[in-house]
């Protein structure tokens, strides 16, 4: 072994970071060698006294307090710490998102084409009554509210609620059964001026409720609504701010909705 | 990690090893209001860094803060320091080893042996913190540093031959 090698090995001989074998090597050489026996020691000699404990600094009170304040500042202080959540709390965060993002398209969707089938139905219901004539738009003709509701109490499992809007402008024309979404309905067709407005109501039982999306189908006008128990459907010609109007009306008649096959 | 958990978790992992990083930071900046500065900054660092801890040694990771906290530092307001000298790593000469007989312990007492390790260029001055007052292996030196652990041996020798050459005209005035 060479001096120039045992000069780094001597300091890491005497730190103890050589294998036994290396080791071996070292201290073989160093019985060898007086001149790198004398470097070993002064190693020794350099490294103990380097390693004095008085040599030590140590952090004062004021800094631990310091450094403790400042980390619970750091700890406290919520918008701070609020970004400061791991990278697999933010994956799982992305993730929840996705998922409640994907199931709220998923339902919305289904709502909104659950919603646009009823509202073709409502115009085609709406057409049908219009193309024949009075006998097939009114079954029971009448102006009075208290001849339309009973009207329709063995007809259907449920009783509509009929309000006389004429002082508001929509005249009460009568009312008819028909058939939307696969069970019987109740119709009720109203008018102001010349146009006829149809409004459907049946309780709603399953499925997405009426949207309360105005819709335009074939020129015609479509307002929906809903007060959880009753599903409500109102189209006509009229425009759509007056066919809004009405829908607000009966919504705010409607209560409290009769039911009774829901109670 | 909770706010309370995390201030917990930062009294156990790093407030057990505080004079350690002030020993470092103090030797490294070779100034006191520098050396709270910079170990104030770094245990803010260790503890945004809480989580990167992971059954490692507390006192390795923090030191390895605490230093490169140092570097910065160092960098940014004594840059003339932080730069590695020509012959810094360079393979060592054979010195003239000391006659046999020098006392050098007597000349060890505290301030002789502080001002040859104050005297040191930065590189050699934390390797023999490291090493000779914290009694770290050449391995923990290396992660601290992040040096080679071959660089890490020579810096040590060559640092000791300095401290040597430094202490030996003093022990030998004391004799």
């Amino acid at each position: 072994m060479q001096c120039t090698e045992t000069l780094d090995l001597a300091g890491a001989y005497a730190d103890g970071e050589l294998d036994l074998a290396a080791g071996a090597q070292v201290a073989r050489h160093l019985e060898q060698c007086p001149q790198c026996a004398a470097l070993y020691a002064q190693t020794l000699r350099i490294s103990r006294a380097a390693a004095d404990p008085g040599l030590r600094y140590q952090a004062s009170d004021a800094l631990k307090r310091k450094v403790l304040a400042a980390a619970s500042k750091e700890t406290r202080t919520p918008d701070r710490n609020v970004w400061r959540i791991g990278p697999r709390w933010w994956a799982m965060a992305a993730g929840l998102a996705l998922v409640i993002g994907a199931a709220f398209i998923v339902i919305e969707s289904r709502r909104v084409l659950a919603n646009d089938a009823i509202a073709g139905e409502v115009v085609s219901s709406h057409i049908r009554s219009l193309l024949a004539n009075q006998v097939d738009l009114v079954q029971v003709p009448s102006s009075n509210r208290h001849t339309v509701k009973p009207w329709f109490a063995g007809k259907l499992d449920f009783s509509p609620q009929v309000p006389d809007l004429g002082a508001e402008g929509f005249d009460l024309v009568g009312g008819r059964l028909d058939y939307i979404g696969g069970r019987p309905v109740a119709a009720l067709i109203y008018r102001r001026n010349a146009h006829i407005i149809n409004v459907f109501v049946w309780p709603h039982t399953s499925g997405p409720p009426a949207d309360g999306r105005a819709r335009t189908l074939q020129g015609y006008n479509v307002a929906s609504w809903t007060d959880g128990k009753m599903d409500a459907w109102a189209v006509s010609d009229l425009n759509g701010a007056e066919l809004q109007e009405l829908a607000s009306l009966l919504q705010s008649a409607e209560k409290p909705a009769t039911a009774p096959a829901m109670k | 990690m909770l706010d309370d958990e995390r201030l917990g978790r930062f009294k156990l992992v790093v407030m057990p090893h505080l004079d350690a990083a002030y020993n470092l930071a103090r030797w490294l900046t070779r100034n006191e209001q520098d050396a709270d500065d910079v170990v104030q900054e770094a245990t803010l660092r260790a503890l945004r860094g809480l989580d990167g801890l992971r059954g490692d040694d507390a006192r390795c990771w923090l030191l390895t803060i605490v230093r490169n906290t140092c570097f910065t530092w160092l960098r940014r307001n004594r840059p003339g320091e932080t730069l590695p000298g020509p012959q810094d790593d360079s393979p060592g000469v054979p010195i003239d080893t000391l006659e046999p007989g020098a006392i050098l312990e007597q000349a060890a007492r505290a301030r002789g042996v502080r001002e040859a390790i104050d005297a040191l260029p930065v590189h050699y001055r934390e390797v023999v913190i490291l090493r000779e007052m914290e009694g770290m292996s050449y391995k923990e030196i290396a992660q601290v540093t992040g040096l080679p652990p071959g660089t890490v041996m020579s810096r040590l020798a060559r640092a000791r031959e300095r401290l040597h050459e430094s202490l030996a005209p003093l022990a030998a005035e004391e004799s």
